[in-house]
C-alpha cells in the first residue's frame, strides 16, 4: 500500500522516470519489460525493488491483465512511466483495474499519506498545474526531465505472470540501432529544411566533426530531398534521442521533431527568424543566417 | 460486425494557454483533426475490409472526416468538456463503442496530445491493446498487426477484439478530394449525447509558474561574437 510504482519498458528513458519516482517521498517498486542489462540498469537508481518480466518469448502487452491484478492488490499510490508505447499499454490496464487517475506531462510526484500529488505542465510549458489525488494516479512524465542518481544496486527479482493468449509475436524486424550512432551520441548536430541546398551540408558536417557529434535531420531532408536516410530522421516518426547536446541549425521545432529531442540535457537552436517556435524550446539560440553562423561555431569550437 | 475508427477526438495542446485571470482557457472549442487520425481510417478500412466501417468522434461542425475515407456512417459525441481528463474521455469512447454492439476492432490515432487515452478506452472495453501501430493485415481469422519496437518494428497476431492505436509516420499522402468530401457529407451522421461513467479524476489544485529559465538568445549579426558567447555558455553547462 502506498508505493510507488515504476514501469520501464525502453532504456532511454528509464533514469528520468526514476528521477520522478524515486524523489515522490515513497519507496519504489521498479517493474520493467525488458532484458537482464535494462533490469540490472534500474536497479542502480534508487529503486526498492526491481521485478523484471521477460519479454523475449511473449510481448509485454499480453502481461497487462496479470499486471493490473497485481497492482489492483498491492494499490501503489502512484505509478509512474514515460510515454513509450509498451508503458502506456501496461498502464492503461493498471489505472482501470486499480482505479487510478490519470495525468500526463508530469514533472512531479509527492506521496503523504498514500495519496500523491502530482504537477503537470500545460500550455505548453507555460504553467504548471497542481493536482491532487483521492485514489491512486497513474503519470506519463514529460521527457527531459532530472536523471535519477545513481547508487548501490538492489537485487532484480524474476517476475511472473500470465500471459493473455489473444496476443502472439510472429516476426520482430529489428533495425540496426547503430547504424547512425545517434542513440547513444553524447552530441548531436540537427539539420532542417532552412539548409538551403545540399551544398550547405558541409557546413554541418564541419560542425558536427568539430563537436565531434553525429548528424540528424528532420522529416522533410529525408522524406522530400532524400538527402537522408529514414534512420538519420528525429522525431515522432522514427526515433527518440537524448545527447547531452542536441544543437539544430534551420529547424522550425515542429512539434513532431521536438518530441524526439526533447530528453537532451542541452538544446541550442540556429535559426534566422526570432519567431521560430524552436526558440521557445531550446536553452541557447542564436538569431542568424546559418550560412554564416555555422563557419563562425565551426571556428569557435575548434579555438576552445 | 463493425469496425470503429476515431478521430478528432483529442485537444490540441497548441490551443492551450494560461489567461490573465491564471486560469487554464482554450482557444479551440473543440478536438481537432490529429495528425494520426487519417492512419487509424486507414488502419481500420484494412483490418476488416468487408465488415462496415463507422467513424467516431468528438467533433462538431465538419464530421465528415472518417466518411471521407471510406465510412459508411459518423457517430458524433456531445458533452465532453474540452477540460475533460484522460478517464473521462476513455469513458465516454467506450461507452459509445458499447452502444454500437458488435464490434471487432477500434483503431484511434496514438495521439501525442493524449498518450493515455487508447489504452484506457482498451482496458474499459476489456480488450487487449496495442499502441505506435503501423499496418495491419488480415490472415484468416487473426490479425497481424505490425508495431514499432525499439528502433524497428514487430508483427503480432491477434485474435478476438482489440484496440490499436496507430501512430502515423508522415502526412497523409492522397488527401480526399472535394468530390469525396461532398459526398461524405451525405452519409448519414448521429449525433448522440456521451454517457461518461463514474470514473476517477484529478482535483486541480492551483496553477504556478515554471521554474525553467527562458531561452538565452544571441544575435546572429556579429557571427563571430554569437559563436564565442554560445561556445562559452556550453562550456559552463559542461557540454562540450
Ligand atoms: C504524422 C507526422 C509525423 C511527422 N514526423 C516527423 C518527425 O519524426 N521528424 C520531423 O522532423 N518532422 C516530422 N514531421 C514533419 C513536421 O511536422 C515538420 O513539417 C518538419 O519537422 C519541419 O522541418 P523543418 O524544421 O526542417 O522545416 P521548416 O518547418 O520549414 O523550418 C525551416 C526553418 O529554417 C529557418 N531558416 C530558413 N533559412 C534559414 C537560414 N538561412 N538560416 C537559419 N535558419 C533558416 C526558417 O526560419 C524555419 O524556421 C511529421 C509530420 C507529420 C504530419
Ligand atoms: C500560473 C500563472 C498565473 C498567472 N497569473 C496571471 C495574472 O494573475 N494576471 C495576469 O495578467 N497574467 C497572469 N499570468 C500570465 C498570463 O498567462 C499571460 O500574461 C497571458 O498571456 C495573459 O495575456 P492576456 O491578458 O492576453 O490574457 P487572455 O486574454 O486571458 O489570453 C491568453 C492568451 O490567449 C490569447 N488569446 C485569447 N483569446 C484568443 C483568441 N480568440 N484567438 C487567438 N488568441 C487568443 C491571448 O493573445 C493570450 O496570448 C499568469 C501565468 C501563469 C503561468
Amino acid at each position: 500500500m502506498g508505493n510507488v510504482w515504476m514501469i520501464v519498458a525502453d532504456t532511454m528513458s528509464a533514469s528520468n522516470v526514476a528521477g520522478i519516482a524515486v524523489n515522490a517521498g515513497a519507496p519504489v517498486d521498479a517493474l520493467v519489460f525488458g532484458d537482464a542489462k535494462m533490469a540490472e540498469d534500474v536497479a542502480k537508481l534508487g529503486v526498492a525493488t526491481v521485478t523484471r518480466y521477460d519479454v523475449e518469448a511473449t510481448l509485454a502487452e499480453a502481461y497487462a491483465p496479470a499486471i493490473a491484478e497485481k497492482a489492483a492488490a498491492e494499490a501503489p499510490a502512484a505509478v509512474v512511466l514515460s510515454d513509450n508505447a509498451t508503458a502506456r499499454a501496461l498502464a492503461g490496464a493498471i489505472a482501470v483495474k486499480a482505479g487510478a487517475a490519470v495525468a500526463t506531462s508530469v514533472v512531479s510526484v509527492n506521496v503523504a499519506d498514500g495519496q500523491a500529488t502530482v504537477e503537470q505542465l500545460v500550455a505548453e510549458g507555460e504553467g504548471v498545474q497542481v493536482l491532487k489525488a483521492s485514489a491512486p494516479v497513474v503519470c506519463v512524465i514529460a521527457d527531459g526531465g532530472p536523471d535519477a542518481e545513481e547508487g548501490a544496486a538492489v537485487a532484480v527479482q524474476d517476475g511472473a505472470a500470465d500471459a493473455a493468449d489473444a496476443l502472439k509475436v510472429v516476426a520482430t524486424n529489428a533495425e540496426d540501432e547503430g547504424a547512425t550512432g545517434l542513440l547513444t551520441a553524447e552530441k548531436v548536430v540537427g539539420v532542417g529544411l532552412g539548409i538551403g541546398g545540399k551544398e550547405n551540408l558541409a557546413l554541418v558536417n564541419d560542425l558536427a566533426d568539430a563537436l565531434g557529434a553525429a548528424v540528424a535531420c528532420t522529416l522533410p531532408l529525408c522524406d522530400n530531398y532524400h538527402w537522408f536516410e529514414h534512420s538519420s530522421v528525429v522525431g515522432t516518426s522514427t526515433q527518440k534521442i537524448s545527447p547531452r547536446l542536441y544543437l539544430c541549425a534551420g529547424s522550425s521545432g515542429a512539434p513532431q521533431h521536438m518530441a524526439g529531442v526533447r530528453s537532451a540535457k542541452v538544446i541550442v537552436a540556429i535559426n534566422n527568424d526570432p519567431e521560430a517556435p524552436v526558440f521557445r524550446e531550446c536553452s541557447y539560440g542564436i538569431v542568424g543566417d546559418l550560412e554564416k553562423v555555422l563557419p563562425a561555431l565551426t571556428a569557435a569550437v575548434k579555438g576552445a | 460486425m463493425t469496425s470503429i475508427a476515431i478521430f478528432k477526438w483529442a485537444m490540441n495542446p497548441h490551443d492551450e494557454r494560461v489567461g490573465s485571470d491564471g486560469q487554464i482557457k482554450w482557444l479551440a472549442e473543440r478536438p481537432e483533426v490529429g495528425d494520426d487520425d487519417y492512419a487509424a481510417v486507414q488502419v481500420a478500412r484494412d483490418a476488416a475490409p468487408d465488415d462496415e466501417l463507422v467513424g467516431l468522434t468528438m467533433a462538431s461542425g465538419d464530421t465528415a472526416f472518417a466518411a471521407a475515407r471510406g465510412a459508411e456512417r459518423t457517430v458524433a459525441l456531445q458533452g465532453v468538456d474540452i477540460l475533460a481528463q484522460p478517464t473521462e474521455v476513455a469513458s465516454a469512447l467506450a461507452n459509445a463503442v458499447k452502444a454500437m454492439g458488435d464490434v471487432s476492432l477500434v483503431s484511434i490515432g496514438d495521439s501525442a496530445w493524449s498518450p493515455m487515452v487508447p489504452s484506457l478506452l482498451a482496458a474499459q472495453l476489456g480488450w487487449p491493446c496495442i499502441l505506435a501501430v503501423d499496418a495491419v493485415r488480415p490472415e484468416g481469422d487473426t490479425l497481424v498487426v505490425t508495431r514499432r519496437f525499439g528502433a524497428g518494428t514487430q508483427d503480432v497476431a491477434v485474435t478476438g477484439p482489440v484496440v490499436l492505436a496507430v501512430a502515423a509516420r508522415r502526412e497523409e499522402g492522397a488527401k480526399p478530394g472535394m468530390r469525396q468530401v461532398l459526398q461524405a457529407r451525405k452519409r448519414p451522421v448521429d449525433t448522440v449525447t456521451a454517457s461518461i461513467g463514474d470514473v476517477p479524476t484529478l482535483e486541480a489544485a492551483g496553477l504556478r509558474e515554471p521554474t525553467a529559465q527562458a531561452s538565452k538568445l544571441f544575435d546572429g549579426a556579429d557571427p563571430a561574437a554569437a559563436a564565442a558567447q554560445l561556445v562559452s555558455a556550453l562550456q559552463s553547462e559542461g557540454v562540450l
